[in-house]
Order: structure tokens, then C-alpha cells, then sequence
């Protein structure tokens, strides 16, 4: 598998991500959609960490970990605080907030 | 294509299948326990493909943060919330939407497909491998103050998310 092989496959996870937060309502899913997106930039910062024979790409990757674990947590309250409010976790409800 | 294909290149086909697989499933589950636990395998098939590009220690966080603490989270937070109404709610799926993310996946799929011929990544320099002695000295000398700060951010999530949840809480 070379290089343009992990990029394609990149690409196909980022757009399933892309594909799943435009799509689905659950608030759940979104989230879950935006880790898959996160893990696919992941996934190209490793490669081109190879190509160029360096583990700065390694590192970095382990910093969006990081602040993976670091949204879901915000992400994950807000959803909670969301529930308690509406008893609903869609987000075409929360679309109506401002009204 | 194919000519000497290495046992690491059919390791990494085989993980990158499982991922996309993973992925997939996740997106048509009804119930969100469901797609939590199909994006579990989704991320340890990532794990499976840093162990093909020589970086073990970002994989073993794969496991560890990714498909341990952070999916555990949302499967924790899918439990104490009541989502079978949510379940049987119908998605809103736009046509167009459909046809555009179809195309792109495809392109994607496609790219992927005719890249499988050059079956080695040429490596620019000596290659070196991502073990945790080697990622340590260059976290702790080179990006330690972008250590110290992620460590700071990961307080302040900590922090903001005990605050938000507690304030919800006195109010109702």
C-alpha cells in the first residue's frame, strides 16, 4: 500500500464523516460523524510522517488525539445540558433554540 | 498491480476495508449504541493501520484514547440518555445531498483503487520508527511547550464540561 492508497483512503473516511453529519439527526451520530473526520486528518499526518522520515507527523497526530478527547467531552456535556432542556437529543429541535 | 506485494501492504488493504467497513455501518445504524460500538472497530482497524506505517506508539493511543476512553464516554453518555424516540424518528435525507456524497465516496474509492498498484511509500531520509522512546524525546524537547498547553486545554474541557453539567443541574 503506498502513499496515494492511505490518501484515497483518507478521503473516503473524511467524506463518510462528511456524509454522516449532514445527514443524520441524532446529535450522537454528529459527534460521532466529527471523530471519523478528526481520525481520517489523523490518518494523513502519519503517512506524510513516513514519506518524509520524520515523527513530527506522529506527534502532531497524538495532539489532535488530544483535543479529540477534549471536544467530545465539551461536545458531550453540551448534548447532556441539551437533554435536561428538551428532553431530545435531535438536532433539528435545537435548530429552533434562538426562537 | 500486484507484482511483489509485501505481507505489510496486504495487512494495510485488509485494515483500511475493515475501517471503511466500520464506517459505513456506523452511518446506518437506526440506534446510536449501535454506531458507537461499529465505530469502535472502525478505530481499532486505524490502530492496525499505523502498526503498517511504522508508528506503534500512535496506535497504542489509538486503542487506549480513541476506542477506549473517548468512545466509552459516548457510550456512557448514550446510556443515561433516553434516545429510543429519537430512534424511531425519521432522518431527513436530502436527494441532492445523497447523489453529491455518493459521487464524492466514490471518487474517493476510485482513487484509492487505482493507488494500489505502487505498493511501497517512499520514504524520504532514513526512516524512523514512531516507538515510544523516540516519540517521547521529540514530545519532551522539541514540542514541549505544545505538550504543556495541550495539557492546559484538556484542564479547561475538564473544568468547562464539570461547569456546564452543574450549572443545567441547579437551574431545573
Amino acid at each position: 500500500m503506498g502513499t496515494n492508497a492511505y490518501v484515497g483512503l483518507s478521503i473516503v473516511i473524511f467524506f463518510i464523516g462528511v456524509f454522516g453529519m449532514l445527514t443524520r439527526r441524532s446529535a450522537f451520530f454528529f459527534l460521532m460523524s466529527i471523530e471519523l473526520m478528526l481520525n481520517a486528518a489523523n490518518l494523513l499526518w502519519v503517512v506524510f510522517a513516513k514519506s518524509n522520515g520524520n515523527l513530527d507527523g506522529q506527534v502532531y497526530a497524538f495532539f489532535i488525539m488530544a483535543l479529540a478527547a477534549a471536544e467530545a467531552c465539551v461536545g458531550l456535556a453540551i448534548i447532556v445540558l441539551f437533554y435536561r432542556k428538551r428532553r431530545s437529543v435531535n438536532l433539528d429541535d435545537a435548530a429552533e433554540m434562538g426562537k | 498491480m500486484g507484482m511483489n506485494i509485501s505481507a505489510a501492504a496486504i495487512i494495510g488493504m485488509l485494515f483500511g476495508a475493515i475501517a471503511v467497513a466500520g464506517a459505513l455501518v456506523m452511518l446506518t445504524r437506526k440506534t446510536a449504541l449501535g454506531g458507537a460500538i461499529s465505530l469502535v472497530v472502525c478505530f481499532l482497524a486505524f490502530s492496525g493501520l499505523y502498526v503498517t506505517l511504522d508508528a506503534p506508539f500512535v496506535a497504542i493511543m489509538q486503542v487506549i484514547v480513541y476506542a477506549g476512553a473517548i468512545m466509552m464516554l459516548i457510550v456512557f453518555v448514550i446510556m443515561t440518555v433516553d434516545t429510543r424516540a429519537e430512534a424511531l424518528r425519521r432522518e431527513r435525507t436530502t436527494v441532492i445531498g445523497a447523489v453529491v456524497a455518493i459521487i464524492i465516496v466514490g471518487a474517493g474509492i476510485a482513487v484509492y483503487i487505482l493507488a494500489l498498484h505502487d505498493n511501497a511509500i517512499i520514504t524520504r531520509g532514513a526512516g524512523i520508527v514512531g516507538t515510544i522512546a523516540n516519540i517521547g524525546l521529540r514530545l519532551f524537547t522539541r514540542h514541549a511547550l505544545n505538550f504543556e498547553m495541550l495539557s492546559l486545554l484538556l484542564l479547561v474541557a475538564l473544568v468547562g464540561a464539570l461547569v456546564l453539567v452543574k450549572q443545567g443541574k441547579k437551574k431545573t
